[in-house]
């Protein structure tokens, strides 16, 4: 396979992308999903739809309200500019900023699945031997949910790997920074580059079947033994 | 319960698929998303003419081009190029010699407000330069010319920002993320802005749109006399008000000006 060097780069950029969304909604994602699975009212179905909206919103149109988020013309696109040190808009931060939003339901979600099945009696029965919250999710519920967590994660690396309409409108396609592969796929093919087309999709779904496939497996390997609780099989497929 | 949903679905479905009535003459165009609100403007004209309705689909030009390539039901396809119709045309998708050139898009630079010496800005513009993507789409690769015509393309490298197409290179300047890009005069017309400055048209090759008539197309004789009006001198005098330049001449001249 011939891959030409401007597409391993995109390769490259793609798999840091997805690398650190992925690190970033897992520190974002732990305590929310703990939150929420905690939390008595009524409140808490609006948050949670709320999280899932990114799966409603075509992604070329959450990239265009993106698009206006970073704009200088107004307070919240110059606060972020200031915040990140430069204007949001074709540049690698704004990308990662972007998959944050794009992924976080493919985060949430099973992490509060396997929060909601025995987060409350796990936390309960730590509060009995009068261990703090904190630490009980931390040395118990984490632990307890790892299965969860590995699908998780490889559901929004895989998610943030193929995301492609919100990269068009905010990205720029620029080599380096932020021409990612699912954008460099797509002029292939509008370029009618059939042939680095198909190679480069090949790579792509490559990557992701080897990727979800070591989740499962992991996924099965960290299932707490012994116990027969629920939560314990990967939710790997209810999503995707 | 299930059945008795699928079938109602079913039936709607027929219901949307038939036209309102089926002896009504309709013809199905494909038009790159661009020319989309010119078409619409002088449409009504010649659906009052020939009592027939189009039924308008749009997208770029590329995207159309595959589906023209794969029999899709369009009895006339407008691209925003030349390279498409012209390959339609050499995979024998076109019918006899129905490709012809029916509008001709102008490059705008766009630039800040209060901005006189445009070139000399752009020479010395420090920031993001947005420009439609050059290997995909027309605007863009007349942006390239227009920069290597200029000796610039070399030099503001590091600071071009592809946008997929014109109408996306268009979003970025509207929306303020970037205050320096080429977009189509076309665009900025029917938005009614000033701040734009148009290309010396020798700085590129003309941007070229072209029809054609698809082999597939169930009304060739109507798509014909669309294609006509389209060239008609009427037509291409609204155009010129909506930031479209002049056909070249040789092209006028095979006018086929039936249906007038």
């Amino acid at each position: 396979m011939n891959i030409a060097a401007a597409d391993w780069q995109a390769l490259w950029l793609t798999l840091k992308l997805a690398g650190l969304t992925t690190l970033l909604l897992f520190i974002i994602g732990v305590p929310l999903a703990w939150k929420l699975s905690q939390w008595q009212s009524r409140w808490r179905h609006g948050i949670e739809v709320l999280i899932t909206l990114p799966l409603v919103l075509p992604p070329t149109v959450l990239g265009f309200y993106l698009l206006l988020l970073f704009s200088p013309n107004y307070a919240p696109g110059q606060w972020l500019s200031q915040l990140f040190d430069g204007p949001l808009v074709f540049s690698f931060t704004g990308l990662v900023f972007a998959s944050v939003i794009y992924s976080l339901p493919f985060m949430v979600q099973p992490l509060l699945a396997a929060f909601n099945a025995n987060g409350q009696r796990l936390t309960q029965a730590a509060a009995a031997l009068g261990i703090p919250p904190w630490a009980a999710l931390l040395k118990v519920l984490l632990p307890a949910s790892r299965a969860a967590i590995v699908s998780a994660c490889a559901l929004t690396f895989a998610h943030t790997l193929g995301e492609f309409g919100v990269v068009l409108m905010i990205g720029g396609a620029i080599p380096g920074e932020t021409q990612v592969v699912s954008i460099a796929l797509y002029q292939h093919v509008e370029a009618m580059e059939y042939g680095a087309a198909h190679r480069l999709a090949l790579m792509l779904m490559g990557i992701t079947t080897v990727l979800l496939l070591a989740a499962r497996w992991l996924g099965h390997r960290l299932a707490p033994r012994g116990s027969n609780n629920e939560q314990a099989k990967p939710v790997v497929g209810v999503l995707g | 319960m299930v059945r008795r949903l699928s079938l109602l679905l079913s039936a709607l479905l027929v219901a949307i698929a038939l036209p309102v009535n089926a002896d009504n003459c309709t013809l199905r165009v494909a038009v790159a998303a661009s020319f989309r609100p010119a078409l619409e403007e002088v449409l009504p004209e010649f659906e009052r003419r020939h009592a027939c309705v189009v039924q308008i689909s749009s997208g770029s030009s590329g995207v159309l081009y595959q589906q023209i390539a794969h029999r899709a039901p369009f009895d006339l396809f407008l691209s925003a190029d030349r390279e498409r119709p012209e390959l339609l045309e050499k995979q024998g998708g076109a019918l006899g010699s129905s490709r012809q050139t029916y509008a001709l898009g102008l490059l705008a630079l766009w630039h800040p407000k209060s901005e006189s010496n445009i070139e000399q800005l752009l020479q010395t513009w420090p920031d993001k330069i947005v420009l439609a993507d050059p290997k995909v789409a027309p605007f863009g690769s007349a942006a390239r010319q227009a920069l290597q015509s200029l000796d610039l393309w070399k030099k503001k490298q590091t600071q071009l920002a592809r946008a997929h197409n014109a109408g996306q290179a268009y979003l970025m300047l509207d929306s303020g993320n970037a205050q320096l890009g080429f977009v189509a005069a076309s665009q900025m017309q029917a938005a009614g802005r000033d701040n734009y400055w148009l290309l010396p048209q020798h700085l590129y090759k003309p941007i070229e749109q072209q029809l054609l008539i698809p082999t597939q197309s169930r009304r060739p004789k109507e798509a014909q006399s669309l294609a006509d009006y389209l060239r008609s001198g009427e037509v291409q005098a609204q155009l010129q008000h909506l930031g479209y330049g002049v056909l070249p001449t040789q092209d006028r001249s095979r006018d086929g000006g039936s249906g007038l």
